[in-house]
């Protein structure tokens, strides 16, 4: 039962920022960079507090913030990859990247780190740290891209080979 | 086995669709979206995706936010049992929630 505000919490906040995002009142990365940051200072407020309540609740709203990311990441990711077989690999390869959340993960979060997870913790506002220079990187880049295919003219859908 | 044979592969293949709705889909997608049309495997395209400058940001933030962000769901079974309430069956029993919902969200999104 304890498991299930967290999860609902997501549901909530990530059907909120697609609205907004699809509605285009709010750009994913705008959105994914508030969800990154918003991570940081739950992590920041969970080494530094200790009431076992205001805990539950930061890494309820962390869960929440880390869910949402790539669902709101994932449309652009797809879009920077032009074509059907860049898709195909583009998604593969990041789904197998996410792999390492399974083997890496459980190593930064193990258990003679609890109960209070500080090394965890700062391992994690690391790597989010570093993921918010790769958001920004990824999004200037793509800036860049379409600014240079609007200026090349519409982008240009693929063609279909004469024997098919 | 089941999506390989039962999922549609592109909105031109969708029984369920009448013409009209699948125009309307097709209308929908960006015009670079994967394609019927296209070749199976264009090698050249698969280069340009290396080639792409977006590729290797795109990547980091799935690698440090995989490790950084999703982390934090290994803690959450110790932060409940320092709650004081545990009840491991229910709780697994909850986790089925998760599942469900990624699945609407998916077709949300």
């Amino acid at each position: 039962m304890d498991k299930q505000p967290p999860f609902t919490l997501v549901f909530v906040i990530l059907h909120s920022l697609a609205f907004l995002i699809h509605t285009r009142r709010l750009s994913p990365w705008v959105a994914g960079l508030g969800v990154e940051v918003e991570q940081i200072v739950c992590y920041v407020l969970l080494i530094t507090i200790n009431s076992p309540i205001a805990k539950y609740i930061f890494v309820m709203i962390a869960t929440a913030a880390s869910q949402s990311f790539f669902a709101i990441i994932w449309p652009e990711r797809i879009r920077a990859a032009k074509g059907t077989t860049t898709a195909g690999i583009a998604i593969g390869i990041t789904n197998a990247s996410c792999q390492l959340m399974g083997t890496v993960g459980p190593q930064i979060y193990q258990s003679k780190f609890g109960p209070t997870y500080k090394i965890s913790y700062i391992c994690s506002i690391c790597l989010l740290s570093a993921c918010i220079g790769a958001v920004l990187t990824s999004w200037y880049f793509v800036i860049k891209g379409d600014k240079k295919r609007t200026e090349e003219g519409v982008e240009e859908a693929e063609v279909a080979p004469k024997t098919l | 086995m089941y999506t390989w044979f039962y999922l549609p592969n592109y909105p031109e293949t969708v029984k369920f669709l009448s013409e009209d709705e699948r125009e309307a889909v097709l209308a929908d997608l960006p015009k670079a979206a994967p394609t019927m049309a296209a070749k199976t495997f264009n090698i050249q395209q698969a280069l340009s995706l290396f080639k792409d400058p977006t590729f290797i940001p795109f990547l980091m933030i799935w690698i440090t936010h995989g490790i950084g962000g999703w982390g934090i769901s290994f803690v959450l079974p110790t932060v409940i049992y320092e709650l004081g309430i545990s009840n491991t069956a229910f709780s697994q029993l909850m986790t089925m929630v998760r599942p469900t919902q990624a699945k609407i969200q998916a077709q949300v999104t």
